[in-house]
């Protein structure tokens, strides 16, 4: 298994260690539901150091992105942060990204820890003619995620204190949702994104690979009463985004999905018209034809936790699978994202087989949790 | 966080439960290491009280944030007793498994098959 860089320090905090797309990472660090509320409520600190980044720079970068992803970047402005999806010829989903724009020939691609090798071979294959150069940037930066209602004032007090500044001197609570910024950390030098995947306030940091280890130490050292920063596990970070309803490569979405069959209003990040780009004619094909399938959420009303792979019904009809179920702290029941075959299905109560139990479960509009701090 | 611990007085099994006689009854609940492996506890399916288990059997339903798990009756014998305080929090089995996170009381019937768990000792030599 790989280790992150953070891996010595895990093991002496005594995570509960679990292997995640290949590497060895902190499951929890003593309690997933403590670790969740904790985030909810206060703030906490995730290793995502096993993440891809990918550099594109070159004459031709914008070209090449334009190409490569579903979404129209050509609007983009130096310092945004854009969600988007890679897509093959058939419009199934090689990943999901955060595109970073750091200037007019420059971006970085965020890309999930398991797809990002086939992300980026998929990328050199497809734009070996085009003037620009493409490069793995994890092994030289690591990645943390700084999460929770408040981190902005956890931030705002550090820099009070001086160890924390936005290069271009402006205040980090002028940072909107999907920007980024150069910053210095204890002065070292990074850069810092209003993004996360939790559902609150947050930001997501990128030192280097050399200090990533000490900015870590340096900021959980620094946690106090009014600002009790802990470390938080890959449990955790997932119970935050089911809650979000936000979609997990390899779950709502893989190389077996067409971008359309996801649902959740992907086929809005689609830019139909911005030129040709991988997967546009098979997905105009299917948009014709309308979707198969839809993501939907369920509560979970009785007791018991589907797990991906569920089996959904209607009256007594298979109507579909779960693709992520879990306990929703936050809400004290289960929840799951479930795949739906779409048309026509027959009327009546929803369940939800665990094992040889038929759960009740009520369709909801996603978020499962609605006051999330993200966009404060 | 509940410290490591595996009280003297209790008799062990191998699927990490832990049993408690007091007389002729038997309390049951799951070890600090059988909680730690499984996560926080959110629901319990516990047995309806007048129900005899057999030694080996499954005893309850657990489910965990990581997982859906099976607790079994380490002796056989009557559910004279379980701890409803449980569904409404799960958590003490995780907070204080061999306090308030006991899950059944059973009426022994074979008090004999107590021989064949492990004490304290040995069962912290077997993890």
């Amino acid at each position: 298994m790989k280790q992150t860089l953070l891996y010595d320090e895990h093991i002496k905090a005594k995570a509960q260690m679990v292997e995640f797309s290949g590497w060895g990472m902190p499951l929890h660090y003593g309690s997933m539901l403590e670790e969740h509320k904790h985030t909810r409520q206060q703030l906490s600190l995730f290793d995502t150091c096993h993440m891809g980044q990918i550099s594109l720079k070159g004459k031709d970068a914008l070209a090449a992105l334009q190409r490569l992803v579903v979404t129209d970047m050509a609007n983009m402005e130096a310092g945004r942060c854009r969600y988007t999806i890679l897509c093959d010829q058939r419009g199934c989903v090689i990943d999901d990204l955060v595109v970073y724009k750091l200037g007019e020939d420059e971006f970085i691609l965020m890309a999930n820890a398991g797809p990002v090798a086939g992300d980026f071979a998929w990328l050199q294959e497809k734009v070996g003619e085009m003037e620009i150069s493409l490069e793995r940037r994890d092994g030289e930066y690591g990645k943390l995620d700084l999460q929770g209602p408040k981190s902005r004032d956890f931030l705002l007090r550090l820099a009070a204190e001086g160890g924390f500044k936005l290069v271009d001197g402006m205040s980090i609570d002028q940072m909107k949702w999907y920007r980024f910024a150069y910053c210095e950390l204890f002065a070292v030098p990074m850069i810092i994104s209003r993004t996360g995947y939790t559902g609150e306030m947050g930001f997501e940091l990128y030192p280097p690979a050399a200090d990533t280890v000490r900015v870590w130490r340096e900021l959980l050292a620094v946690a106090n009463d009014e600002f009790p920063l802990r470390p938080a596990g890959l449990g955790a970070r997932d119970s935050l985004r089911l809650e979000m309803g936000y979609p997990l490569y390899g779950h709502e979405h893989s190389r077996q999905t067409t971008l359309l069959d996801v649902g959740f209003g992907y086929g809005k990040k689609v830019s139909y018209d911005k030129g040709d780009f991988f997967g546009r004619e098979s997905l105009l094909a299917q948009k014709e034809a309308g979707p198969k399938k839809c993501l939907v959420g369920f509560v979970v009303l009785d007791r018991g936790i589907p797990r991906a792979g569920a089996t959904v019904y209607r009256a007594d009809q298979e109507v579909g699978r779960v693709t992520s179920g879990g306990f929703a702290p936050s809400l004290g029941r289960a929840v799951v994202l479930a795949s739906l075959r779409c048309g026509e299905v027959p009327e009546g109560e929803f369940f939800i087989k665990v094992r040889d139990k038929r759960l009740k479960a009520e369709l909801v509009e996603l978020p499962f949790y609605k006051q999330g701090s993200v966009r404060a | 966080m509940v410290e490591e611990s595996y009280p003297d007085g209790l008799k062990y099994s191998e699927k990490h439960e832990w049993v408690k006689v007091e007389d002729e009854a038997a309390v049951i609940g799951i070890s600090f290491h059988a909680q730690k492996e499984m996560g926080d506890v959110v629901f319990l399916e516990l047995p309806e009280v007048g129900k005899t288990i057999a030694a080996g059997e499954p005893l309850c339903d657990i489910e965990s944030v990581k997982a859906a798990e099976q607790v079994y009756c380490p002796v056989s014998g009557e559910v004279t007793a379980v701890n409803d305080a449980l569904g409404e929090h799960p958590e003490k089995v995780n907070g204080d498994p061999y306090g308030e996170g006991w899950m059944v009381r059973l009426k022994l019937s074979d008090p004999a098959e107590l021989d064949k768990l492990m004490d304290a000792a040995a069962y912290k030599a077997s993890l």
